[in-house]
C-alpha cells in the first residue's frame, strides 16, 4: 500500500512541478502628451509658429506582436486593447483602457487610428469620437511674422487595404511583467516638424496638400505617437 | 422426466482416473498457434464396460473432426499407429463404452485395427486414456491431435488446462418421450461462453435445434494455455427434460459439486487457441464491460478501456476525437484500430493522419474488442503509438432480432441483425438505419450501415473462411465551434450555432465501403491469410475561425468565411499473412514462432477550399493532390516459456512506407510576384521503421502477474509534408511499462475472478510529436514530446450478475522542445516544459451493472438489469496556455428482458452536465466588432441530457 502511495505521490508532485507557461496580464494604458501644458508653441517647417491648443488622435486598436514585423506575421498576437481611446496631445498622461496580454517577448506592434477594415467589411469603419470621425485633430493658430492665421485640421487615416491595420512598427523586444504599463504619448514636435503650413494656406483646405502628407508620415511613420513601456522604479 | 440428467449424474460419478482428451490449441481472433497438448485428465469416465445408460454424459465423446483435418497428415504416421499392440487391445472395451453414448459409436466399432492411430505415445500409461474407437480416429495422424509425431513427443506441456463446465443446463422436450441425448462439438470462446455450435448431421432436427439452443447458456472455465484463457472446442452431450419442469442450472443446485464432475465423462477438447495475445497488464479484452452501462454505439463501447476518452465534436459524420493514455489520437493518428483484422486508419488523410470513423459499427454485432495499450505486439504497425484497438464481429444470439429506439431531439434508431440457426457466431447480417434532430442547433442527420460476415468451412478440415462486407452512408450538419467568451456574454447558447450563414453551412459527409476475405487454417501449426479491399469518400464544410482568410490566389477576395472544404477519397487494398509454428523446445524451454506479413496500398485523392455559403462558391484553392502510398509489413515474434513461471514474448517489425506524391497547387507562385514556374509539385520518398516490441511476464504466484514491456513503434507522417527523397521521418516512439496483475483464481458467478487488478506504470518518448491546429483544421508538428503515467484497473464480481470496473488513467505529458518561433510562426502555441493540450491528466471510469432473474411470467423469465457509468477527466491544458475545466458525466439505464422482448431506458449525461466534448484555443473572428487575434477558448459543446427507450425483439 505504501508503494502506492508513493508512487501517486510521485506522479501526482512531477506533473504540478511540469506545469509551466506564460502568465495572461491585464495592464493599464497611459495615454496622453508627451509634453503636457495648456498650450504649446512649435515650429513648422518652413517657419511658421503654431501654436497648439487642441491636439488630438483618435487610436486603437492595438496588438503587440511576438514577430519582429507586424502585419501578416501577426495573426496572432500577444497582447492587444480592442478599444478606440483619444490620446490628448495636451494633457498629461493617465490611464485610458487596458491592455491583455501575454507575459512573453513583444517585438513589435500595429494599430489604426479610429478607423478600422475587417475582411469582410466593404468600406472601413469609424470608431473615432472625434468630430466627423477624424483620425486627428490638430487645432491652434500658426504666425509667421505679423500674420497669424488660425488653423483646424482634422482628417482620417484609414488602414490601406481591408483586413489590415494602418500603422505597423518594430519595438524593442521586452517582457511585459504584471506591474508595467504600456505609455501611448503623442509628441507634437515629432508631429509638426516635418510638417510644411504654407501650402495648407495656398490651397485653402487640407486635402492633397503637401501639409497633410506630412501630418500623415509623422503620424505613420515618424514616432509622433510613441509608444514604450513604463516600467516601475526599481526602487 | 428428469431422468437424463439423474443419469447423467450417475454417470459422472462413475468416474475413473483414465480417460482422455485431445487437445489443439486453436486461436480465435489471429492466426494460429496450433499446439496440441496431450494431457490424461480423467473426467467421469465409467470404468466398466458396460453401455452406459441413454443421456450419460460424454462416454465415449471424442472428437471426429481431427480424422478429417488430419487426412493430409495420414500416411505419414500411418505406420506408427500400427505398433501399439497394446492399445488396439484396449479399442473393444472402449467401442462398447462410448456405443451407447455417440452415434458415431456404431461406425468405429468396424473399424480395423491397423486403421487405427497410435493413440497414447506421449502419455504417462497412468494418465493414458482408454481410447475409444472414435478416440483412435482422433488420433489418427492429425495436426491436432496428439498422436501426430512431433519434437516434443512425450512431454508434459506446461500450464495447459481444457475448458470445465460451470454450469449446464438441459434442453427442454415437449413431448412426452424424451430424446437421446445429443452429442455436438461447440466452440468456447476465452470467456467460457458458447460461440458456435457446430451443425453435426442432425443439424436439421428439433432435438439439434433444443440442444443448441440450450447450450448457449452454458458457462464454461475456459480452456488455458500458458496460464492464458484461449479458445477451444469440445464435445459435449445435452440431455434433455421435460420443458414443463426445467432443470434448474447446475450451478444454482449443486454448487458443492465440482464443474468437472458434471462436466462428464470423456469429454474431448479439440484446444486451439494458440497465440498469446495477452501482452500485460495493459492488454485488455473488453467483452462484459461492454454492456454495463448504456453504449449507443462503437464508440461508446470503446470507451470502457481504461485511460480512453472518445467523443465526436464534429458532427455525426466526422470521426470521432480519441484521447488514450495521454495521447491525443485525434481521430486515429495515435491508435491503430481495426475490426476483424481490416485496419480502420486512413493513411495521409486530409482532416489528420491516420483518420478513422467508427459510425458503420453496429453496436448489436459488437462482441468483443481488444484493446492494447502501449507498444508491446510485433503485430501492430502504424499508427500504434498509444496503441491499438481491434474490433470483433459475431452474434451469440441466432436468429432474427429486429431493435427500434427513440428518444430525446427526435433520435430513432432501427436496427435488424439477422444470424442464421446453426451457423457460427460469426455469420450475420445487421443493418441500422439512425436520423437525429440533433441536440441544439445544426446537428441534424443520419447515417446508416450494413455489415455482413459469413463463414465457412471449419478451421479442423482445412480453411475456415470468412467474408466481411460493410456498406456505410452518413451525413450530419455540424455546430461547430463556439466561442467560450460569446457562451458567457450571452451572444450564444451552449448548444447553438453562430447565427451565421458560413457557421450553418457546416456539415459532414461520409461513405464507406470494406470487404475482406480472410482464411484460416489452425491445426499443429496454423495460418491465416486475408485481403481488403477499401474504398472511404469524406467530406466535411468546417469553418473553426469565423472570417480570417483572405484568397491565397486572388487576394483581392476576402472575408468571405473560414469555411473550410476537405475532401479525401481512399481507395485501399491491402493483404496479410501470418504462419504460427508448431512447439518447438524441450524441457522448461518451449514456445512457438510466428511470422507475419502484410503489404498495402493506398490510391488517395485529396483536396482542400474556402468555399463560400450558401452556394457553396469555391473562392480559394488550399489543397489539390493525389497520393500514392504503400506500406510493406513484415514481423516475427515469439512466444517463449521458460518455466511455468518465466515467459517471454515479443520481436521485431520491420516497415517500409513509400510516398509517391503529386500536389498540383505546390510550389504556389502568389500574385505579387512574377511567374516563371507553374503550379505543382511532384516528389517521392522512402523509409523504414525497425521496432522491437518484448513483454516478460513473471508469476511469483497463482494469483499475481508481473508483467516488463518494452517497444518501439512509429507512426507515417502525412504525405504531403515530405519532401523530395526525404528519407521518411517516422515519428518514433518508445515505450516502457512495468506492471502487476491481481486476481483471485476462484472464479465467481461467471467464469472469471471475483477480483481483478493491474496496474501499469508506463513511459512513452516520441521523437517528433504532433497537435491540432484549429486554424488548418489539421495537426502541426510540436516536436518531441514524453509522458509519464500509471493506469489501473479493477474488476469485481461480488455476486451473481453484479459486475463492477474502476479504472483510473494519470499521465503527465510534456513537451520537450517546440520548435522555436520564426518569421512564419513567431508566436508558437506551445512552450518547452508545458503540458500537452487536450489531454486530461487523471481519466477515471466507472461501470457497474447488475442483472438478476425476478420471476416467471407465463413459463418465461423476466429479468431486469441496471447499469451505471461514471466518466470524469480533470481540466485539460490548451494552447497558449489555456485550459478547460473538469468534466463529469454520469450515464445510466435499466432494462427488463421477457421472453422475446428485450426493453431498455437509458439515460446519457444524467445529471445534464454542460461541458464541452473538447476545447481548443486559437484566434477568431466571429462577431461584426473589431477583431481579436489573442487566442481564445472555443468549445464544442458535449450531449446534453438525452433519454433513449429501446425495444428488441427476438424473433
Amino acid at each position: 500500500m505504501r508503494h502506492w502511495i508513493a508512487i501517486c505521490a510521485f506522479v501526482t508532485l512531477t506533473g504540478c512541478a511540469l506545469e509551466t507557461g506564460a502568465d495572461e496580464l491585464a495592464l493599464p494604458v497611459i495615454a496622453g502628451g508627451s509634453e503636457a501644458r495648456e498650450t504649446l508653441i512649435l515650429e513648422s517647417a518652413d517657419g511658421w509658429s503654431l501654436d497648439i491648443e487642441e491636439a488630438r488622435v483618435a487610436f486603437g486598436a492595438l496588438y503587440l506582436c511576438a514577430s519582429e514585423m507586424a502585419g501578416d506575421f501577426c495573426e496572432v498576437a500577444r497582447g492587444e486593447m480592442l478599444e478606440t481611446i483619444v490620446i490628448d496631445g495636451l494633457a498629461a498622461p493617465e490611464e485610458v483602457a487596458t491592455l491583455f496580454v501575454e507575459s512573453a517577448d513583444v517585438r513589435s506592434l500595429m494599430f489604426d487610428l479610429g478607423i478600422r477594415h475587417e475582411l469582410r467589411e466593404t468600406d472601413p469603419v469609424t470608431l473615432s469620437p472625434l468630430p466627423e470621425g477624424a483620425s486627428v485633430l490638430l487645432r491652434g493658430n500658426a504666425s509667421r511674422e505679423d500674420r497669424v492665421e488660425p488653423f483646424e485640421f482634422a482628417f482620417r487615416i484609414e488602414p490601406l487595404q481591408a483586413g489590415t491595420t494602418t500603422v505597423r512598427r518594430s519595438m524593442e523586444t521586452h517582457t511585459p511583467a504584471a506591474t508595467d504599463q504600456l505609455l501611448v504619448e503623442l509628441n507634437l514636435a515629432n508631429l509638426v516638424r516635418e510638417m510644411r503650413f504654407s501650402p495648407y494656406l495656398e490651397a485653402g483646405t487640407l486635402e492633397d496638400t503637401q501639409t497633410l502628407r506630412a501630418l500623415r508620415l509623422a503620424i505613420m511613420a515618424q514616432r509622433a505617437i510613441e509608444i514604450s513601456w513604463n516600467e516601475p522604479s526599481q526602487e | 422426466m428428469r431422468r437424463g440428467h439423474e443419469e447423467a449424474e450417475e454417470s459422472a460419478s462413475k468416474k475413473t482416473n483414465q480417460t482422455e482428451f485431445t487437445i489443439a490449441i486453436l486461436s480465435a481472433q489471429r492466426f494460429i498457434l496450433t499446439v496440441i497438448l496431450g494431457c490424461g485428465l480423467v473426467f467421469g469416465k465409467p470404468a466398466h464396460a458396460e453401455e452406459p445408460p441413454p443421456g450419460a454424459f460424454g462416454a465415449g465423446a471424442v472428437v471426429e473432426e481431427a480424422p478429417r483435418e488430419a487426412e493430409g497428415d495420414a500416411a505419414a504416421d500411418e505406420g506408427e499407429s500400427e505398433t501399439e499392440p497394446a492399445d488396439t487391445e484396449a479399442a473393444p472395451e472402449a467401442a462398447d463404452r462410448s456405443r451407447g453414448a455417440s452415434d458415431e459409436a456404431e461406425e468405429t466399432e468396424h473399424a480395423e485395427p491397423t486403421e487405427r492411430a497410435e493413440p497414447t505415445e506421449r502419455a504417462e500409461p497412468t494418465e493414458r486414456a482408454e481410447p475409444t474407437e472414435q478416440a483412435r480416429e482422433a488420433e489418427e495422424p492429425s495436426s491436432d491431435d496428439f498422436g501426430s509425431e512431433r519434437p516434443n513427443e512425450g512431454a508434459p506441456i506446461p500450464q495447459t488446462s481444457p475448458p470445465t463446465i460451470l454450469s449446464s443446463t438441459p434442453a427442454p422436450w415437449p413431448h412426452a418421450e424424451l430424446p437421446a441425448p445429443q452429442r455436438v462439438l461447440v466452440h468456447i470462446d476465452a470467456s467460457g461462453r458458447v460461440m458456435h455450435v457446430h451443425p453435426s448431421a442432425d443439424a436439421d432436427t428439433p432435438e439439434f435445434a433444443m440442444a443448441s439452443a440450450a447450450l448457449r447458456a452454458w458457462r464454461f472455465n475456459p480452456a488455458r494455455v500458458l496460464g492464458t484463457a484461449v479458445e477451444s472446442r469440445v464435445h459435449v452431450e445435452v440431455h434433455f427434460v421435460h420443458s414443463e419442469a426445467p432443470e434448474p442450472t447446475r450451478s444454482q443446485t449443486a454448487p458443492d459439486v465440482t464443474p468437472e464432475d458434471d462436466f462428464g465423462a470423456g469429454a474431448a477438447v479439440d484446444l486451439e487457441e494458440a497465440r498469446n495475445e495477452s501482452r500485460g497488464p495493459s492488454d485488455f479484452e473488453l467483452d462484459e464491460e461492454l454492456r454495463l452501462a448504456p453504449s449507443r454505439d462503437a464508440a461508446d463501447m470503446l470507451g470502457r478501456a481504461p485511460g480512453l476518452y472518445i467523443d465526436r465534436p464534429v458532427g455525426g459524420a466526422v470521426g470521432h476525437r480519441i484521447m488514450l493514455r495521454g495521447f491525443d489520437a485525434e481521430h486515429g493518428q495515435d491508435i491503430a484500430v481495426s475490426v476483424e483484422g481490416a485496419s480502420l486508419n486512413q493513411r495521409s488523410h486530409i482532416h489528420g493522419q491516420g483518420y478513422l470513423d467508427l459510425s458503420f459499427l453496429i453496436p448489436e454485432v459488437i462482441s468483443s474488442i481488444r484493446v492494447t495499450e502501449g507498444i508491446t505486439d510485433p503485430e501492430q504497425g502504424d499508427f500504434a503509438v498509444a496503441g491499438s484497438a481491434d474490433f470483433r464481429l459475431g452474434s451469440a444470439h441466432r436468429g432474427m432480432r429486429l431493435a427500434g429506439s427513440y428518444g430525446s431531439f427526435n433520435t430513432g434508431r432501427l436496427a435488424a441483425v439477422w444470424a442464421p440457426e446453426g451457423a457460427h457466431e460469426d455469420s450475420f447480417a445487421a443493418l441500422q438505419l439512425s436520423r437525429t434532430d440533433g441536440f441544439g442547433q445544426n446537428r441534424s442527420g443520419a447515417h446508416g450501415s450494413f455489415i455482413g460476415q459469413v463463414g465457412f468451412g471449419e478451421h479442423s478440415a482445412g480453411y475456415r473462411h470468412r467474408i466481411l462486407a460493410v456498406a456505410h452512408a452518413s451525413r450530419y450538419s455540424s455546430a461547430g465551434v463556439l466561442r467560450e467568451e460569446d457562451i458567457l456574454e450571452g451572444r450564444v447558447g451552449f448548444y447553438d450555432v453562430y447565427d451565421d450563414t458560413s457557421a450553418r453551412a457546416q456539415s459532414g459527409s461520409a461513405n464507406k465501403i470494406l470487404l475482406r476475405y480472410s482464411a484460416e487454417r489452425r491445426g499443429e501449426s496454423s495460418t491465416r491469410f486475408g485481403i481488403t479491399l477499401g474504398y472511404d469518400r469524406f467530406r466535411l464544410q468546417q469553418n473553426f475561425t469565423g472570417y480570417v482568410e483572405r484568397s491565397r490566389e486572388m487576394p483581392d477576395w476576402r472575408g468571405r468565411g473560414d469555411l473550410n472544404e476537405q475532401r479525401n477519397g481512399t481507395f485501399s487494398v491491402a493483404a496479410d499473412a501470418r504462419y504460427r509454428s508448431a512447439p518447438f523446445g524441450a524441457g522448461a524451454l518451449r514456445g512457438t514462432y510466428e511470422l507475419g506479413f502484410s503489404g498495402r496500398l493506398d490510391l488517395i485523392e485529396q483536396g482542400a477550399s474556402l468555399i463560400q455559403a450558401p452556394q457553396n462558391e469555391i473562392w480559394d484553392e488550399r489543397v489539390d493532390a493525389s497520393i500514392q502510398q504503400t506500406d510493406i509489413g513484415a514481423y516475427v515474434d515469439f512466444d517463449l516459456s521458460f518455466s511455468d513461471k518465466l515467459f517471454v514474448r515479443g520481436g521485431v517489425r520491420a516497415d517500409l512506407l513509400h510516398f509517391d506524391i503529386d500536389d498540383r497547387i505546390g510550389n504556389f507562385v502568389p500574385n505579387f510576384r512574377r511567374e516563371t514556374i507553374l503550379p505543382g509539385h511532384r516528389r517521392s520518398a522512402i523509409g523504414v521503421a525497425v521496432g522491437p516490441r518484448l513483454t516478460v511476464e513473471a508469476v511469483p504466484h497463482e494469483n499475481a502477474r508481473i508483467h516488463f514491456a518494452y517497444g518501439e513503434g512509429f507512426r507515417s507522417p502525412q504525405a504531403r509534408t515530405l519532401e523530395d527523397a526525404e528519407t521518411t521521418p517516422f515519428t518514433r516512439v518508445r515505450n516502457v511499462e512495468l506492471g502487476v496483475a491481481l486476481q483471485t483464481v476462484a472464479p465467481s458467478w461467471g467464469d472469471k475472478p471475483v477480483f481483478e487488478l493491474s496496474a501499469a506504470g508506463h513511459f512513452t518518448q516520441l521523437s517528433d510529436d504532433v497537435a491540432f491546429e484549429a486554424a488548418e483544421a489539421s495537426v502541426t508538428r510540436i516536436g518531441p514530446t514524453r509522458r509519464i503515467g500509471l493506469t489501473s484497473r479493477l474488476t469485481v464480481r461480488p455476486l451473481e450478475g453484479l459486475l463492477g470496473t474502476l479504472s483510473f488513467t494519470y499521465v503527465d505529458a510534456t513537451l520537450l522542445e517546440p520548435p522555436p518561433a520564426s518569421a512564419e510562426e513567431p508566436n508558437p502555441a506551445f512552450s518547452e516544459g508545458a503540458r500537452l493540450p487536450y489531454i486530461a491528466p487523471w481519466t477515471l471510469r466507472a461501470d457497474v451493472g447488475y442483472r438478476r432473474a425476478i420471476t416467471d411470467i407465463a413459463g418465461e423469465e423476466l429479468s431486469l438489469r441496471a447499469g451505471f457509468g461514471y466518466l470524469f477527466l480533470s481540466d485539460r491544458p490548451l494552447p497558449f496556455n489555456q485550459q478547460t475545466p473538469a468534466v463529469h458525466r454520469m450515464d445510466a439505464s435499466i432494462g427488463a428482458t421477457w421472453s422475446r422482448f428485450d426493453l431498455t431506458l437509458s439515460v446519457q449525461n444524467l445529471l445534464d452536465s454542460q461541458y464541452a466534448s473538447f476545447a481548443y484555443s486559437f484566434a477568431s473572428h466571429w462577431d461584426d466588432g473589431t477583431r481579436s487575434r489573442r487566442p481564445a477558448n472555443h468549445i464544442t459543446a458535449a450531449a446534453p441530457r438525452s433519454i433513449e427507450l429501446r425495444l428488441e425483439i427476438s424473433l
